[in-house]
């Protein structure tokens, strides 16, 4: 097992250096850069290209990427072009506010929508369902910012008991959370639901009435149990694009966060920014990723053997090999 | 969740009791007249019809039908597991143990399942839950009936597991991680873990191989000795039931067509349905001699004619037999066949006149 997530980690290497690369390929392949932002009137022609000099932007691509992917691995991410700052003090920040968020959303999501698919699938075809069914697809198709932009109309300016933006009051976060949240909650209930109704119809389940298991415990234990395997996938995965982005939500909110920086950073083709912000919140989830596979194992027993029979096949050839020697 | 089984029906659960002398002495399990339907968009599928059985002590009645007959439906009904929706018991009552299982609330019927009649069922892939240890799943029923601790539950679990023939230590392993026939056992482990007074083995040994086959049906033997278990036997294989049952009972279409002891339906086979399940078994004594199948289908259970549902495939069958459902005939004391033919006191059928 820690054999197998070290790999897993070390995969994330290429992983972020083909994220770099497209990152940094499409933001100077856009046709404008950080300084074409800074091009007054009066400047020459000289001065515009002394001012890409300073900012290394004279160089062909390959070879800035190159400089930047040493620098990189060298642990450093550059300055930011527009306000100096060292990109990875300033990703200190501001990624406590995005994972905070993330998660709070997560926390919404999760609190409500697995209790509602789990009761949508036993009261399968009741009043409850239908009206599960319904929120789900309203969750579902309303658009992100503009739910947002309507919880702040009604609770922030209308009634006035929440702040419209920021996060300067522990109360800041319901708002935010609320609209990542409702969003998913839709995806998260609806696979909730499916996988209770596929494990509910289950054989097994017979069996375990047959022996006299108590139908609370066949739902909670049996048929969940099982349940789980995809509902705790679904969550995860929603947990990560909930922490890694949100970064409309975040600009509707004016969120201290890194998504709205990045929002910010791209459109000023600010690159060593972007790049930098993008690097290190893909690191995030990839770390991120290899913990929800660990997880899996852990919920999914026919998972582990496998890693279990690796070793034994491993254990039996150097036996063998031993055995052989010995002959 | 104190509320009653909701898919029977009230005349059902507004029957008077039978009394123990009704019942009589040493039936552990005791169906009567039982009807089970499936009522899907308004669409009848009748089941089970009338179904009459009686299991004792130490006996095991072998039931036997092809596919769609209604026998698993039969035993479904007897642990008061019929899947709701859409089945419905409409009629009959079934006593296990003496008590009328048909009237138990659900808390009632957590007590009796398991522990004074238990399954094994009949497809160990899908029947045992793929994320709990086999030793969990087989020490789960002692820990609910005899309050067993965790690790004395799991002792009684390797026991369990030694008894049908799997080495202890591969109690804490998965489902998945055995093969087809030791899931069966562990099924048939899960079953007999408590010691049931009445077993209902849904063809216990279709999975397994014929080494294994016979340990599963020594182990069966074995238990009927060792603690007055009664059996249901579910089967195809008439092999088994002559090596095990010591009654007989035919299903067709939903209906027992012909009942008796072991001895009665094998040498005085009545009904032609049954001569046609004998005559498509291979005969170890004339090699050459060429099986003659049973031609035709089982009547679509949703749709049964209103005469005898086997008249179609029957080479015995008069007008008289699509005309009206075939009475049931007593020939002695324990053996029963439902044929309109009889009703000419000179029909014999073929198996019948070679004896």
């Amino acid at each position: 097992m820690l054999k197998y997530s070290i790999k897993r980690l070390l995969l994330l290497i290429p992983v972020l250096l083909g994220v770099t690369f497209i990152i940094y390929a499409a933001m100077n392949l856009s046709g404008t850069d950080y300084v074409d932002s800074l091009i007054t009137e009066d400047m020459t022609e000289e001065q515009v290209a002394a001012m890409r000099a300073h900012y290394g932007l004279d160089k062909p691509l390959i070879e800035r990427y190159v400089i930047y992917i040493g620098k990189m691995f060298q642990g450093d991410l550059g300055k930011s072009y527009n306000n100096g700052l060292d990109v990875w003090e300033y990703f200190k920040t501001r990624i406590g506010a995005t994972l905070y968020l993330g998660l709070m959303a997560g926390v919404v999501t999760t609190v409500l929508a697995i209790p509602l698919g789990i009761i949508a699938a036993v009261k399968n075809g009741s009043v409850i369902d239908n009206i599960c069914n319904v929120l789900g697809v309203i969750g579902l198709a309303t658009p992100n910012f503009w739910l947002g932009l309507l919880l702040i109309v009604l609770f922030a300016v209308k009634l006035k008991w929440l702040p419209v933006s920021g996060n300067e009051h522990w109360y800041s976060v319901i708002l935010p959370a609320f609209t990542i949240g409702t969003g998913h909650m839709a995806i998260q209930m609806r696979t909730t639901r499916t996988a209770m109704l596929d494990n509910l119809r289950a054989d097994y389940l017979r069996t375990a009435r047959a022996k006299g298991v108590s139908e609370r415990k066949v739902v909670t234990k049996h048929a969940l149990r099982n349940a789980l395997i995809p509902t705790v996938q679904i969550a995860l995965a929603l947990l990560s694009t909930a922490v890694g982005g949100a970064a409309l939500t975040e600009s509707v909110f004016n969120w201290p966060g890194v998504g709205k920086v990045i929002v910010d950073a791209v459109s000023k083709r600010d690159i060593p920014l972007a790049c930098g912000f993008l690097v290190l919140k893909c690191s995030i989830l990839g770390v991120f990723h290899v913990f929800t596979e660990l997880l899996n194992v852990v919920i999914d027993p026919r998972l582990k053997t496998m890693y279990v029979r690796d070793r034994k096949k491993k254990n039996d050839s150097g036996k063998k090999a031993k055995e052989a020697k010995a002959a | 969740m104190a509320k009653r089984i909701k898919n029977i029906a009230p005349e059902v659960l507004n029957a008077p009791d039978l009394t123990p002398e009704e019942l009589g002495e040493d039936v552990m399990l005791d169906i009567r007249n039982l009807t089970v339907h499936y009522e899907v968009d308004g669409d009848v599928v009748e089941a089970v019809s009338d179904v009459t059985l009686q299991v004792k002590k130490r006996k095991t009645l072998g039931l036997v039908g092809e596919t769609g007959a209604g026998k698993t439906t039969t035993a479904l009904a007897a642990l008061n597991l019929i899947p709701d929706p859409p089945g419905i018991i409409k009629k009959g009552s079934i006593y296990v143990c003496g008590e009328n299982i048909l009237k138990k609330r659900p808390a009632e019927l957590e007590k009796i399942r398991g522990q004074d009649i238990s399954m094994i069922f009949q497809d160990p892939m899908t029947s045992l839950n793929p994320v709990f240890t086999v030793g969990d799943q087989i020490a789960e029923s002692v820990r609910i009936h005899e309050g067993l601790s965790k690790t004395e539950a799991m002792e009684r679990a390797m026991e369990m597991l030694e008894i049908v023939g799997i080495p202890r230590n591969r109690v804490n392993e998965y489902p998945h991680q055995f093969s087809g026939g030791m899931k069966q056992r562990v099924v048939i482990a899960c079953a007999l873990a408590c010691n049931p007074r009445v077993l209902i083995a849904d063809e216990p040994t279709t999975a397994l191989d014929v080494t294994i086959q016979a340990q599963v049906l020594d182990l069966m033997r074995d238990l009927r000795m060792k603690y007055d278990t009664a059996m249901i036997m579910i089967t195809h294989d008439l092999g088994i039931v002559a090596d095990i049952c010591d009654d007989v009972a035919v299903m067709y279409a939903g209906r027992i067509i012909e009942q008796g002891t072991l001895d009665e339906v094998f040498n005085e086979t009545r009904h032609p349905y049954t001569e046609g399940l004998f005559n498509s078994l291979p005969n170890i004594h004339d090699r050459q001699a060429r099986l003659k199948p049973i031609p035709g289908l089982m009547p679509d259970p949703a749709n049964l004619p209103k005469g005898c549902a086997f008249a179609d495939r029957c080479k015995y069958a008069t007008d008289a037999c699509k005309e009206a459902r075939p009475v049931q005939r007593w020939v002695s004391d324990t053996h029963m066949v439902a044929c309109t033919a009889y009703d000419d006191p000179d029909f014999i059928i073929e198996r019948s006149k070679k004896a």
